[in-house]
């Protein structure tokens, strides 16, 4: 094959996915000239799986990216049709925004912004191999041989790599969506010395709508009231769809039992890791033997189409028993599959191989982001595609890295998850993974992660005046309630009654009457009658920060311990093979390049004795 | 904020003198809930009384050195007192109620690293001492993981850890049929946590008979014949016997095992007013031998009026020199001329400690810093308790730290093995 000079560029980026966007789109507004590859330009911000956006953690995730400049929130802000806030009552730690998509108008939505960003090409072309001089990155090529010289390259591939669709017996090369797989890549990141390994996932039937019953199914509607993900977002959102609740029969279980010989999982013809998170309906059943049955939503794909996803029945059994299954189904008895489940396999890479900024420990100039790195999610790609762009740019830029920390937010925390510990499987955001979870909210990521987008560039000055300003707000009615004394009255006592609160018979702060358990802010306006008409996010803010006093001091005094070694760097090009370290720990070390003291010490099989002996180390040279 | 640590500085032996050192921003305020002085200045040595639960145990030399010049450049509180374990240990166990947290090893050096404290020769020679104290920690820790002490711990952990999965099921999984989860189930997971924690942390003394031997002392008034009964019971002639009053000046110690725990009886001066200067030394230290004892053998004779004993030592009272025909009502009657008496009076004492009830399969809280650790989850579960009245997010912050904080005794990290449970016990994810 003839390869041909196809120009210069600074950064390619390998995909459009969740990912692949936020790269190419941090990478081109901070001005490098950036291409965008996509096997198919109809593919551009493709949802394969789930036609939603957020969920819990992962709802943080968006507003975290959102806050430091990145376009998924802006984009599902405006295409998603229907809203809800996970968790509302179980504290403000864990609620989580989560909202229905239009999946074909997000697709639109992104394709446009991508087309008419300046300095980024968008480009349909497969990337079969890349070039390296000196070790070093320095250019892509496709399949029909186009040469792309190139600075860095941020990898962004999804399940494309190798990809293998696995339903029943029958498995064949694919994409996901009917999209054709990508294969010689992984030959040549093998070749360059990336270590690769083969994960799992899989995705349930889409159903006709016509064909479904609904007389009897549960209505699961959205929000009355909607908060949006973009802070940015002024103009109030509405629903303009509703989801239903099904559930697996007694039948189901039957035919699934009846047919587990014929599942690819239990016949061991699938080598890929799946995640535990996402289990298969088979799998679901033969684990929890004992459940009766299992919820099943059924949710819109969109508002011009008929297709309906159905969450819960990821499966990857032969087509016929998809359909027996779903026979058994309240409301799926008689419905018609437009695409079946299935099971997909692709090549990924070990994101031990990456540092913070996500770019490969040995190979300089290539970037690894969303699953190719090991996760799993939407959102969890969108906020490593942002963070590698921006780190390549940066580093072409010559400027320092932007790294967040495990006590900023939760992008921090899943980047040193998936760089210190490594993953097994198809790595999920969720909010047991943070231990600073009081502290990293969805309600206040814009005053956690704003400087850092205003920092690179991605934040304008005009936006991080409006988020200093909230808070600015936030501090004064937190000041204001903490001075403010209730004296007794009779509302205040039937209020207290009525809330089975203590009664008392002098005056009050009115802070330490919200920090009772039993009230809260709004209950007490009955009897706060100097209060100031807020937007409720300012009230909301000093409510929370009232009424957890305790819980935040503990969670700042533990992030302060933990900054302290965090912020012991090791300088460029430092030896770990260090007289005192044990071997496995020169090794660990030596494999993983930590950034920090306290990195360091989070690697399993470095020990705190370890840890010592490279602190005094540090301190030496 | 940084935290103000406390440890024994000098090794865990009995020797002249013990050294506790403590370093941190509150050192000088947390020292002196424990020691006593009049006068504080920085670099100047001062005499001071060492206390725990207001209960005089020492009495040494203390050292203030002010911050940055200091061996962690953070201000440095030293004592030193006399070398018994046993009082190092309660000492440092009161700096811990006082606000200290136990120093983890290498946290001297590694504070005055990070102070910039250190010269290279200095951390050269660091580094090598740090290496095998952390060996033998972490010989002494796998030891007693697979010790009846982590058996106990870790169901109290596996529940916690159950619980917290059970929390972040709900949570993390709001649309799966997760089962709601308790609150009165909660409550008594919590309750359970809590009262084991509470008694486990409580054993420190079961711990310190095992590790130092329980501590009797044999008292009374001079020349009723206690040095003649340690004699008898031990087998041996530790302490001098004559008929003059007065005679057993120091305290005499000598040692026997009864039950399998070693039990340490001190001999002591027969508490009288006197105006020998030697012997009323002698007094003033059975006095505080006896406050600091498990048990006070307190010796009668029939004649002689028993001098006042302290408050809150459990006391045996028996009746010595039943060879000369001396009896009192309701006390055990022995002779060591005739040896009339002494296997009871063994037994007696075993019952009077309750040696019995001391499991020496090593369930037992031997430190002060597993009772630390131990105290700190017990208080992590009572706020959780509390926080179930405010929101799930708050409970289960508590209640993972309660779990992280056991770890620390175990060896394990929370985190995964919350994971873990969720995925094994509930049916989640889509």
């Amino acid at each position: 094959m003839m390869r041909y000079d196809a120009g210069n560029y600074d950064i390619a980026v390998i995909g459009a996915g969740h990912a692949g966007i936020e790269a190419a789109l941090a990478a081109a507004r901070l001005g490098l000239r950036t291409i965008c590859f996509t096997i198919n330009l109809d593919a551009v911000g493709n949802m394969p799986c789930n036609p939603a956006i957020g969920g819990t953690a992962k709802g943080h995730l968006v507003r975290e990216l959102d806050a430091l400049g990145g376009e998924m929130g802006r984009a599902a802000d405006a295409t998603c049709i229907q809203y809800r806030m996970l968790n509302a009552s179980k504290g403000p730690a864990v609620r989580s925004l989560r909202a229905q998509a239009d999946r074909a108008a997000y697709r639109l939505y992104m394709k446009g912004v991508l087309e008419r960003q300046e300095n980024l090409t968008l480009k349909q072309a497969e990337v079969t191999d890349i070039l390296t001089e000196d070790g070093h990155v320095s250019a892509v090529v496709t399949r029909i041989g186009a040469v792309y010289r190139v600075r860095a390259v941020v990898v962004a591939t999804g399940t494309y790599l190798r990809g293998r669709v696995i339903i029943g017996d029958v498995s064949y090369e694919s994409g996901p969506d009917g999209m054709h797989a990508v294969t010689a890549l992984t030959e040549s990141l093998e070749k360059l010395g990336v270590r690769m390994r083969r994960f799992k996932t899989g995705t349930p039937p889409r159903i006709n709508r016509r064909t479904v019953d609904f007389s009897h199914l549960e209505l699961q509607p959205g929000d009355g009231e909607i908060e949006p993900f973009s802070f940015e977002t002024v103009t109030p959102l509405e629903n303009r769809a509703v989801c239903y609740m099904t559930h697996t029969t007694q039948q189901t279980k039957e035919v699934i039992r009846a047919n587990l010989s014929r599942s690819p999982l239990y016949s061991g013809d699938i080598e890929g890791i799946g995640p535990r998170y996402c289990p298969s309906i088979e799998d679901k059943i033969v684990r929890f033997a004992d459940k009766e049955r299992h919820t099943l939503f059924i949710e819109p794909m969109g508002l011009d189409t008929e297709e309906l996803y159905v969450q819960g029945l990821s499966s990857s059994m032969p087509e016929d028993v998809q359909l027996a299954m779903m026979r058994t189904v309240p409301g799926l008895e008689h419905a018609e599959a437009m695409r079946p489940a299935y099971a997909i396999e692709y090549d990924c890479a070990d994101p031990t191989q990456f540092d913070a900024t996500l770019e490969c420990l040995t190979l300089p100039g290539l970037y690894g982001a969303g699953q190719f790195n090991g996760t799993s999610g939407y959102e969890e790609a969108a906020v490593q595609g942002y963070m590698a762009g921006v780190n390549a740019s940066l580093k072409l830029r010559g400027e320092p890295p932007l790294v967040l920390d495990r006590a900023d937010g939760y992008i921090g925390t899943l980047i040193d998850d998936l760089v210190t510990k490594g993953t097994n499987e198809p790595y999920r955001m969720m909010t047991s993974r943070s231990e600073y979870r009081l502290l990293l909210r969805q309600d206040n990521a814009d005053i956690r992660m704003c400087k850092y987008g205003r920092r690179v560039g991605l934040v304008s000055q005009e936006r991080y005046d409006r988020v200093l300003a909230k808070y600015q707000a936030v501090d004064a009615e937190i000041a204001r309630i903490e001075r403010t004394t209730i004296a007794p009255s009779d509302t205040l006592a039937d209020l207290l009654a009525s809330r089975k609160s203590a009664q008392t018979d002098t005056g009050v702060k009115l802070g330490a009457l919200l920090r009772r358990p039993e009230l809260d802010y709004t209950a007490l306006a009955c009897v706060d009658t100097e209060r100031p008409v807020l937007p409720k996010v300012v009230w909301e803010a000093a409510e929370i920060a009232i009424r957890y006093e305790g819980y935040l001091k503990r969670q700042e005094a533990a992030v302060k311990t933990f900054r302290k070694l965090e912020g012991r760097l090791f300088p460029e090009g430092f030896d770990f093979n260090l007289p005192g370290l044990r071997m496995e720990a020169r090794q660990k070390l030596s494999k993983l390049k930590p950034r920090s003291i306290g990195q360091a010490a989070r690697i399993s099989g470095v020990s705190p004795a370890d840890v010592t002996v490279l602190m005094i180390a540090l301190g030496l040279r | 904020m940084n935290t103000t640590i406390a440890a024994i500085a000098t090794a865990p032996v009995r020797s002249a003198i013990g050294v506790l050192r403590l370093s941190g921003p509150d050192a000088l305020p947390i020292a002196r809930k424990v020691a006593h002085v009049k006068t504080v200045k920085p670099r100047r040595v001062t005499l001071a009384g060492f206390y725990a639960d207001g209960v005089r145990i020492d009495e040494g030399l203390f050292v203030y050195m002010k911050a940055p010049a200091s061996y962690t450049g953070e201000d440095t509180v030293e004592f030193y007192c006399h070398g018994s374990p046993g009082v190092l240990e309660a000492l440092l166990d009161a700096l811990y109620r006082a606000g200290a947290v136990p120093a983890k090893p290498g946290e001297y050096t590694r504070r005055a690293y990070e102070n910039g404290r250190l010269d290279l020769v200095q951390a050269e020679a660091v580094v090598d001492l740090i290496d095998s104290e952390t060996r033998a920690s972490a010989r002494n820790a796998a030891a007693q993981l697979k010790g009846a002490l982590g058996q106990r711990i870790t169901p109290v952990r596996d529940a916690l850890i159950e619980l917290c999965a059970h929390f972040s099921a709900v949570i993390d999984y709001p649309d799966d049929d997760v089962p709601e989860l308790l609150i009165p189930d909660a409550i008594r997971t919590l309750d359970d946590a809590a009262a084991l924690l509470r008694k486990l942390a409580d054993s420190g003394r079961d711990g310190a008979m095992l590790k130092n031997g329980a501590v009797c002392v044999l008292a009374g008034a001079p020349n009723v014949g206690k040095s003649s009964l340690l004699n008898a019971l031990t087998g041996e002639e530790r302490a001098i016997v004559t008929d003059i009053p007065g005679t057993t000046r120091d305290v005499v110690e000598a040692c026997v095992t009864l039950s399998g725990i070693p039990v340490r009886l001190l001999d002591t001066a027969g508490l009288r007013d006197t105006a020998d200067v030697v012997e009323r030394a002698g007094v003033e230290r059975t006095r505080r031998a006896m406050e600091n004892a498990d048990l006070i053998i307190a010796v009668h004779d029939g004649e002689s009026v028993m001098p006042e004993l302290p408050e809150g030592v459990p006391v045996l009272r028996i009746c010595g020199k039943s060879d000369l025909g001396a009896r009192m009502p309701g006390m055990l009657a022995v002779s060591a001329e005739t040896g009339e008496g002494i296997p009871e009076l063994k037994a007696a004492i075993a019952q009077a400690l309750r040696l019995g009830d001391i499991a020496s399969d090593g369930s037992t809280v031997t430190n002060p810093r597993q009772a630390d650790v131990l105290r700190r989850a017990y208080a992590s579960v009572v706020r959780a308790k509390s926080a179930l009245t405010l929101t799930p997010d708050a409970a289960m912050s508590d209640i993972e730290d309660a779990a992280a904080i056991l770890g620390e005794l175990t060896g394990q990290t929370a985190s995964e093995d919350i994971l873990a449970a969720i995925f094994s016990r509930f049916c989640v994810g889509k």
